[in-house]
């Protein structure tokens, strides 16, 4: 009996054990049945999204009889949208200047004049950007996620995605058109089957877009030199020598760092020296665009006047060896800091608005015209409006994607914030913004009255900044745009030498991001050597190259062409 | 009760089948973890398919198509041009690492079961713990922030003392790397991985060393005659563990120390596959190169092993 009874204990104790070990597995049997949930979900949007291509086709009828669509819930014209309240839920990628995108006043604007209530979920980390695309689990939009060609290629491949065009063409004419007459912009946006799934967010600012980075120069210092801002690189080596030789006098201070870089980012980096010795490079992978032919210039031999120039730079020691070794957070706290301890950067800003002045590309005397980078008229960025086969609402969100593109408070609100707060209309009826992101402190204590920027469609095209817009910053001393009118304007690369790419297939995708990898990593630590005279310029410069084309530069450049090709069709 | 009885009587071996019906209590308990090994250990082996397929997340993956050729992903990985400069700087920082962070914590638990003073001890034990709750972030930071060429902290002590002008090129080397690589991970993690063989020294017999006390033997023979061959097994079983991870080089580490001096060195196979495929969600071609990398660990773990039960000093089986 007592056996017996030991017996049973044993038993249950490992029938306990077993249930025990196996409770991980619990949540293996709840996600059977998530997954069976999924699976009624997917059902039923496979469900909706066929009444939904059902009711589009049907729409054009349903609204000739100026009835309704999606259930009875989306207006064909006019606004509200919808005519009952409706709640999409969206994703965004974090934006460190956007911390409160998600609960930004603005969402109160849009849901009052349109109908449509936007639930977002920002997504903090890239990982949980990479899982969404991995398990398919999306909200009905994907706002700007920044997905990869194979990300977006596998997610539309799956039928996670609703395709716009038809859409567009009955819903949204003021998209459809500016994609029809704007190829690049269009093209840009297809994904790898030709088709078009999210729209971009379009920013034609001609202040933006026909100028990368700022030269930078503390004015401030040079005056108690006595020196006059450097037109020429001979006098720009002289300025940067005296700013290191009068460290700690006036207000230079004593840990100074003359020139600084990020060296070899297209943002931030050395390239405006080489465009001031005419070797023009419009794209981080040393490329250029000539006569609609995609060159590399990194095997250019007039690179070599510029590397030399830097190797002696560096060696006067008015570029400090971490400009090599510095990573990009290190490098954006040390140009930041007011008061400056930098002398001389790149930027798309001037951080030092009281101090510094924008400083033109230099004059080398080799007889070349110097030119600052520009940027293309390429969507920035691409697919921050994805429809997903989860959202049960495709025409309302499509005709919401419209209003912001076609009715001009809602593009403002959306795009840059609340009315009254961020900006206004001026007497002509033009809008114009109050402060903007070079007011950091205005920009910080509004943070909830902002709009998103690039992180969400809109449209603020040629066209807009021509009718609709006062730019009020052009007489702003060491604004963007004031730099722009009175510094660069005529000293710019012209935009069809800027290297644009629509997306490859798959397989030249890989090859062509691992071509990048290989050569990007070889020339870097090519070049960190010829500045810093670890390697000699002239002597290593044939080796050089024969590595760089055994590494396959010939076959990168072939792709990048074909990727060119496909962009400018 | 009697069938047992009579059966071992009879010394005749038991069938697998009826020891598992006459122990079936015993292996009721062994239950639990041989199911946790199926269904986590074997049954996902099947994912290593995508490897040879051209993984479509759609269609699942016994639904995706075979890649062709099957082996289209091993030959894209062999064909790289970096792929011989990444496999060499891969075994050159696994086996430094193994090499030189493998003996020193042995090093270090038999000093401190060797000295007397208990305080002394626990705040030598306190230090050298203390490094491996530091984030990998933090340490990288707290490297770059030491041997930063023109501002660092020591290249300022060394311009101070008069023993060096100019550039710290610790950073700016690319052979200085695995050093700086190897020698930061085994300040970082020496402490902590001795606490298994100050547990197993504890566990060693006092008598004999009061017995060798009264032979006359020093400290330090103590220390070769008794403690260390005391610990012997469990140092054998954690080498064979740690060649089995050989090709398994921190991939958040490497990454974070790369600069543009010392990528010839830095560039292993984890952080390769990074920049090239998973960001770009090659599904295939990093299950091909992680198959590849357990095959190279799984190969590592038998030499290992056998080499360990040719001389005689233990095995895993």
């Amino acid at each position: 009996m007592k056996q017996t009874l030991r017996r049973l204990i044993q038993v249950s104790l490992a029938g306990s054990m077993v249930f025990g070990a196996l409770a991980g597995c619990s949540s293996g049997t709840g996600s059977a049945s998530t997954t069976k949930a999924e699976t009624t979900v997917e059902a039923s949007n496979q469900d909706s999204s066929g009444s939904s291509q059902a009711a589009g086709e049907s729409s054009s009828a349903a609204a000739g009889e100026g009835g309704l669509d999606e259930g009875g819930v989306t207006n064909a014209t006019g606004f509200p949208i919808t005519n009952e309240p409706i709640t999409l839920t969206a994703a965004v990628q974090a934006n460190s200047l956007l911390p409160d995108m998600a609960d930004s006043n603005v969402w109160q604007a849009v849901a009052d004049k349109t109908g449509i209530t936007l639930d977002i979920e920002v997504l903090s980390d890239r990982d949980k950007i990479d899982l969404m695309y991995a398990s398919g689990d999306f909200p009905d939009i994907m706002m700007r996620t920044d997905p990869s060609a194979n990300q977006l290629t596998t997610a539309v491949d799956s039928g996670y995605f609703v395709e716009l065009e038809p859409l567009l063409e009955q819903y949204a004419p003021t998209w459809y058109t500016y994609l029809q007459n704007n190829p690049m912009m269009y093209n840009s946006s297809l994904a790898t089957d030709g088709k078009l799934y999210g729209l971009p967010y379009v920013e034609e600012d001609p202040t933006s877009r026909n100028l990368r980075d700022q030269w930078v120069i503390m004015q401030s210092w040079l005056d108690e030199l006595n020196l006059a801002v450097p037109t020429t690189t001979e006098e720009f080596k002289d300025a940067l020598v005296a700013i290191k030789e009068n460290a700690g006098k006036g207000s230079i201070p004593e840990d100074v760092i003359p020139f600084y870089f990020f060296f070899d980012n297209y943002i931030g980096g050395q390239f405006d020296i080489y465009g001031s010795f005419g070797v023009y490079i419009t794209s981080g992978d040393y490329l250029v665009v000539d006569n609609g032919v995609v060159k590399d210039q990194s095997t250019n031999p007039d690179i070599k006047e510029p590397l030399k120039y830097l190797r002696d730079l560096y060696a006067l020691g008015v570029i400090p060896p971490e400009v090599f070794t510095d990573d990009w957070n290190t490098y954006a706290s040390k140009i930041s800091s007011d008061p400056a301890v930098v002398g001389s950067y790149f930027s798309y800003a001037i951080r030092q608005l009281d101090t510094a002045t924008a400083m033109k590309p230099l004059d080398s005397g080799n007889g070349s015209t110097p030119l600052m980078r520009s940027q293309a008229y390429t969507p920035a960025p691409s697919n921050t409006a994805i429809i997903t086969t989860e959202n049960k609402y495709p025409i309302a969100t499509t005709r919401l994607f419209e209003a912001i593109a076609s009715d001009n408070d809602l593009r403002m609100e959306v795009g840059r914030g609340t009315k009254g707060i961020v900006w206004d209309y001026d007497d002509s009826g033009k809008a114009y913004l109050k402060f903007w992101e070079e007011n950091t402190e205005k920009w910080t204590e509004n943070s909830k009255e902002l709009g998103t920027q690039n992180s969400f469609v809109g449209l603020f095209d040629k066209s807009f900044y021509a009718n609709n817009y006062t730019d009020v910053y052009k007489d702003q001393v060491n604004s963007r745009s004031w730099s722009y009118y009175n510094v660069y304007e005529d000293s710019v690369m012209p935009n069809d030498m800027v290297y644009v790419g629509g997306s490859l297939d798959q397989d030249d995708t890989n090859m062509a991001s691992q071509y990048a990898t290989d050569l990007s990593t070889y020339r870097k630590a090519t070049f960190a050597d010829f500045i810093t005279g670890k390697q000699d310029i002239d002597a290593n410069w044939d080796s050089y190259v024969a590595q760089m084309k055994s590494i396959g530069l010939d076959d990168f450049v072939a792709l990048r062409q074909k990727a060119y090709d496909i962009m400018v069709k | 009760m009697k069938t047992k009885t009579k059966l071992q009587a009879s010394g005749q071996p038991l069938s697998l089948g009826r020891r598992i019906i006459q122990f079936r209590e015993l292996y009721l308990f062994l239950l639990p973890g041989v199911l946790l090994l199926i269904l986590f250990n074997y049954l996902p082996l099947y994912g290593i398919l995508i490897a040879f397929k051209d993984f479509k997340v759609k269609l699942g993956i016994l639904g995706s198509p075979w890649s062709e050729p099957v082996l289209k992903y091993f030959n894209r990985l062999f064909s790289m041009p970096m792929f011989p400069v990444i496999l060499r700087n891969t075994l050159i920082l696994s086996f430094y690492s193994l090499l030189a962070g493998f003996p020193l914590p042995i090093i270090l638990a038999l000093l401190i079961n060797s000295s007397p003073g208990k305080h002394y001890k626990k705040i030598v034990q306190t230090i050298t713990y203390a490094p491996h709750f530091i984030s990998i972030v933090i340490i990288v930071g707290m490297i770059n922030i030491f041997f930063s060429p023109s501002t660092g902290i020591i290249v300022n002590i060394l311009h101070k003392l008069g023993l060096m002008s100019g550039n710290l090129e610790v950073l700016m080397t690319a052979g200085a790397f695995p050093h700086l690589y190897v020698w930061s991970g085994v300040w970082q993690s020496i402490g902590w991985n001795s606490i298994i063989y100050l547990g197993a020294l504890s566990g060693v017999d006092a008598s004999l060393h009061e017995a060798a006390i009264v032979d006359g033997a020093s400290k330090l023979q103590r220390v070769i005659h008794i403690d260390f061959p005391s610990i012997l097994p469990t140092i054998v079983i954690l080498m064979i563990l740690n060649s089995g991870s050989i090709m398994n080089v921190g991939f958040e580490k490497v990454f974070l120390m790369q600069n543009s001096f010392n990528t010839s060195m830095s560039e292993v196979i984890n952080t390769y596959v990074y920049k090239i495929g998973i960001k770009e969600a090659q599904y295939s071609l990093s299950a091909a190169i992680g198959l590849f990398n357990s095959v190279v660990n799984f190969i590592m773990i038998i030499l290992v092993n056998q080499l360990s039960k040719r001389l005689d000093q233990g095995s895993l089986w």
